[in-house]
């Protein structure tokens, strides 16, 4: 089986802290990978690093068989995957089809095909009502939707996505789901990070645990699932102390 | 007042400073305190200058040339202090009162506190120690009614300061994401401008050149004229801006009820003009910008307008649709160059901070005209030797007031220059992609400004047609500049604005070295100007276009020489993006 990620040994520090201390990924082809761990773990920092947003100060990472620390390598490796950030890159200043037009242009897409993905992604992310408006203008949830357009327009086999369920309306989370749902089925590989267990157990056909920037945990889904629930393994994973609520006795 | 909460918000005040001060590293420190210190000097300086002059010039002088100084000193404080607002339209607070609206604190109190932190600029640290101390030291002069002076003076200071926190936290709640509002900022900044070189302006203009000889003193003389007209005493009496020299001169002939009604009427302007700035504020930060009142019709049409689209949308296949500006194909251009480039134009074709770039060329072209020639005979007078050089030095002079932004490139893309660094595109092509973003905002309007030159000052019009050619000529050569820096020393711009955030002082010292050293960058389009002149003073044969000619040269040499770095500074940015990301974007703060 093929590796759609591999890293080793990687690791990033920020000053005195490790926020990513020697991480061994392994990620097949065409699996739905959920990126689990408690705020602050290191998991954007991880995917920015996967992604090349962010240099590692150590250990070195292959997407698709590309060795990332070669800059030509990882460019040319860009064209193959989609990204959607933590903090999403949009242009304040352009409506949603100028963003996705500059986007499929700038992967030398034909323009008849631009501006048909073009015009099925914004009806499908219901955003083809909002000509008029600015990304500048748009909630949360809605630039959400326009970066996962923008990471989808150019058929990636590959997508990485930071938190995508965070602040997005009950619909649109179904929708996003779906969408998910359809890439996998089409054989994308996905790697997303979340700290919500919920949408992970029932989407992600295998999980790591990340916890303090260390992997802590690396499994397929079925196995969790045949050994109890994945919040038990969670918690016993990342190692959490219930007790601790119970020192603001003061909170009535 | 509650003092306890006091003490927090200046502990919050004092913790946030220290903070950015020990991120800012020992260059940093240094710096700020240098800062502090030429503060204080300041300060003192205009108080001992202040005093003596109060003191000595002032002592016994008559009342009209108390006037004449007051109202000046007015005019001064007046001028600078809108200087410093241009440098900084936008309410910037010490607080951000959003991020404490829901504590139970008295929001006035974070408001005044506010309030207070917005006079620490240079023009306050000297005006208010300098004007007290010179009612002080003409106290020591004439007798203590001119202590009067000194509330007289400090409410003309608050009313000016509290009627400009009104002005910008009205500006602030336009900013609010209304962005056809956006554009009122440029109309304001352009009215400051004027009101500020208005005077300049129209005394050069109205006075034709030969009764420029009279200078200053002239000046001064029609100044004193105009005092004694029915219509000064009149603007002295009803004109608030008038009353703090009005009130200094009356003190003068020991009467002191125009004093005191000065100062009262001031402190009340001042009062009334903080309560404004309080409940809008207030409002502000609740979120009732009163976008949905005042702006009501803007807003409605606006609706009007949209509910129409959805009905045809449906329906519309993608054809029919006219091509956005971002999927215009670009002659000669690689499309992906082409499509950042017209993606990166529509996007600063909406930003408020490019208008005002693109105002200023013809701003410049006024306040230069006005004040080096005054009208055209004047300029005649001038040696022609001076007119060739004209349209090369007005094209640095533009280029100059663009360098903020064509230094720093990826500055104002901020957040969207993530997704440039996850794009496969070669990186030389991003950097063509943005430097012809940038080209018509720095090529048209200058064209056009060389264009009119011939037809407000008599400059030879092979020096403008020369000038024409020296303009891409320079740019290119500024963009190969725009490029290594943007690339080097790249740093975070607030939106809205050009004001440099995250910027360490290593980078801030570099930057101003580059900004004084930029003439040595203009110095290829200068050679053509030079070399007609060296002609011409050789005598070669005045038919002969030296400058025209030259400038075609230096243009295809910039050409080669923009060809030449593109591919190294390209592979330079591949290696670099990471850096330049962290750099304009928020993630550190
Ligand atoms: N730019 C940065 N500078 C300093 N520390 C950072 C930076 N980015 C992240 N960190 C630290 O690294 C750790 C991991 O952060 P992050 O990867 O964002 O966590 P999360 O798993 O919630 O996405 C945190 O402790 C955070 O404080
Ligand atoms: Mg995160």
């Amino acid at each position: 089986m093929s590796l759609a990620i591999e890293t080793t040994q990687l690791a990033r520090q920020f000053g005195n802290t490790l926020a990513v201390d020697g991480l061994n990924l392994r990620v097949p082809k065409g699996c739905f990978y959920g990126f689990l761990g408690p705020n602050g773990a290191g998991k954007s920092t991880t995917i920015k690093m996967l992604t090349g947003l962010l240099a590692p100060t150590g250990g070195s990472i292959r997407i698709l068989g590309g060795e990332m620390s070669d800059p030509d390598v990882a460019r040319e490796t860009r064209r193959r995957i989609g990204v959607v950030p933590e903090h999403l890159g949009l242009y304040d200043n352009l409506t949603a089809r100028e963003y996705l037009t500059f986007i499929g242009r700038m992967y030398l897409m034909p323009r008849d095909v631009i501006q048909d993905r073009t015009q099925q992604l914004l009806e499908v992310m219901g955003l083809q009502n909002e000509e008029k408006k600015l990304t500048l203008e748009f909630s949360h949830g809605m630039k959400k939707k326009l970066a996962l357009a923008g990471a989808l327009l150019p058929n990636p086999e590959m997508l990485f996505l930071d938190e995508p369920f965070e602040g997005v309306d009950a619909v649109s989370s179904r929708l996003l789901r779906d969408v998910l749902k359809r890439c996998i089925s089409h054989g994308v590989t996905l790697f997303l990070t979340s700290h919500v267990l919920e949408i992970v157990e029932k989407l992600c056909t295998e999980v790591g645990i990340i916890a303090r920037g260390r992997l802590v945990m690396q499994e397929p889904m079925d196995q969790i699932r045949a050994s109890g629930s994945l919040e038990e393994r969670f918690l016993s994973a990342v190692g959490s102390d219930h007790l601790e609520a119970q020192k603001l006795s003061w909170l009535e | 007042m509650n003092w306890q909460q006091l003490r927090a918000i200046l502990w919050l005040r004092s913790r946030l400073s220290w903070n950015q001060l020990r991120k800012g590293g020992p260059l940093g420190f240094v710096m700020a305190v240098l800062g502090v210190v030429s503060g204080y000097m300041m300060a003192l300086g205009a108080s001992i200058g202040g005093f003596l002059a109060g003191w000595h010039l002032l002592g016994n002088a008559s009342s009209s040339t108390l006037l004449i100084t007051w109202d000046t000193l007015s005019f001064l404080f007046l001028f600078l202090w809108l200087m410093g607002l241009l440098a900084e339209l936008q309410r910037s607070e010490s607080l951000d009162m959003g991020r404490l609206l829901h504590l139970p604190i008295h929001l006035s109190q974070v408001f005044l506190f506010n309030y207070a932190a917005s006079h620490l600029t240079p023009s306050l640290l000297m005006a208010a120690p300098g004007m007290v101390a010179i009612a002080l030291g003409m106290t020591v002069a004439r007798g203590p009614s001119f202590l009067l002076v000194i509330p007289l003076a400090v409410g003309f200071l608050l009313m000016i300061t509290a009627w400009t926190y009104c002005l910008r936290g009205w500006l602030a709640a336009l900013m609010v994401n209304q962005r056809r509002k956006r554009s009122i900022l440029v109309g304001v900044t352009v009215a400051i401008v004027l009101l500020g070189q208005g005077p300049n302006l129209y005394m050069n203009l109205s006075r034709g050149g030969s009764q420029r000889h009279g200078g200053p003193g002239r000046a001064a003389g029609d100044f004193t004229q105009w005092l004694h007209t029915p219509g000064a005493s009149a603007a002295h009496r009803y004109l608030p801006l008038l009353w703090l020299g009005q009130g200094v001169a009356s003190l003068g002939e020991e009467n002191l009820l125009p004093a005191l009604l000065g100062a009262a009427g001031c402190w009340t302007l001042a009062g009334l003009g903080l309560r404004r700035a309080y409940r809008s504020a207030l409002r502000f930060y609740t979120g009732d910008t009163g976008a949905g009142r005042v702006t009501a019709p803007p807003a409605e049409t606006g609706e009007t307008a949209r509910p129409a689209s959805p009905e045809t949308e449906p329906g519309r296949t993608p054809g029919p649709r006219k091509p956005l500006l971002v999927e215009w194909e670009l002659p000669w251009v690689p499309p992906d160059a082409g499509g950042l480039a017209l993606a990166s134009f529509r996007s600063m074709w909406r930003a408020p901070e490019m208008k005002l770039l693109l105002l200023s060329p013809l701003l410049m072209l006024m306040v230069f005209c006005a004040a080096l020639f005054g009208s055209r005979t004047s300029a005649r007078a001038l040696p022609p030797e001076f007119l060739t050089l004209i349209p090369t030095a007005l094209i640095m002079f533009l280029f100059l007031g663009m360098t903020q932004l064509l230094l720093n490139q990826f500055g104002l893309d901020r957040n969207a220059f993530r997704s440039l660094v996850l794009l496969p595109t070669p990186r030389d092509r991003l950097l063509l992609g943005k430097n012809l973003a940038f080209a018509p905002y720095a090529l048209v309007p200058a064209a056009l400004v060389l264009a009119s030159l011939p037809l407000l000052i008599p400059v030879p019009l092979e020096s403008c047609l020369a000038g024409l050619i020296q303009l891409p000529s320079l740019y290119l050569i500024v963009c190969i500049l725009g490029n290594v820096c943007s690339i080097g020393v790249p740093f975070r711009v607030n939106p809205g604005s050009m004001k440099p955030t995250k910027q360490s002082a290593g980078t801030m010292l570099l930057l101003a070295g580059i900004h004084l050293g930029f003439p040595l960058v203009c110095i290829p389009i200068f050679i053509p100007p030079a070399a007609e002149l060296l002609a011409r003073h050789f005598g070669f044969p005045p038919l002969v276009p030296v400058n025209l000619l030259l400038s075609i040269p230096v243009l295809a040499a910039a050409i080669l020489a923009y060809r030449a770095t593109l591919p190294p500074l390209g592979r330079w940015l591949q290696r670099r993006e990471k850096e330049v990301l962290i750099r304009v974007t928020h993630e550190v703060e």
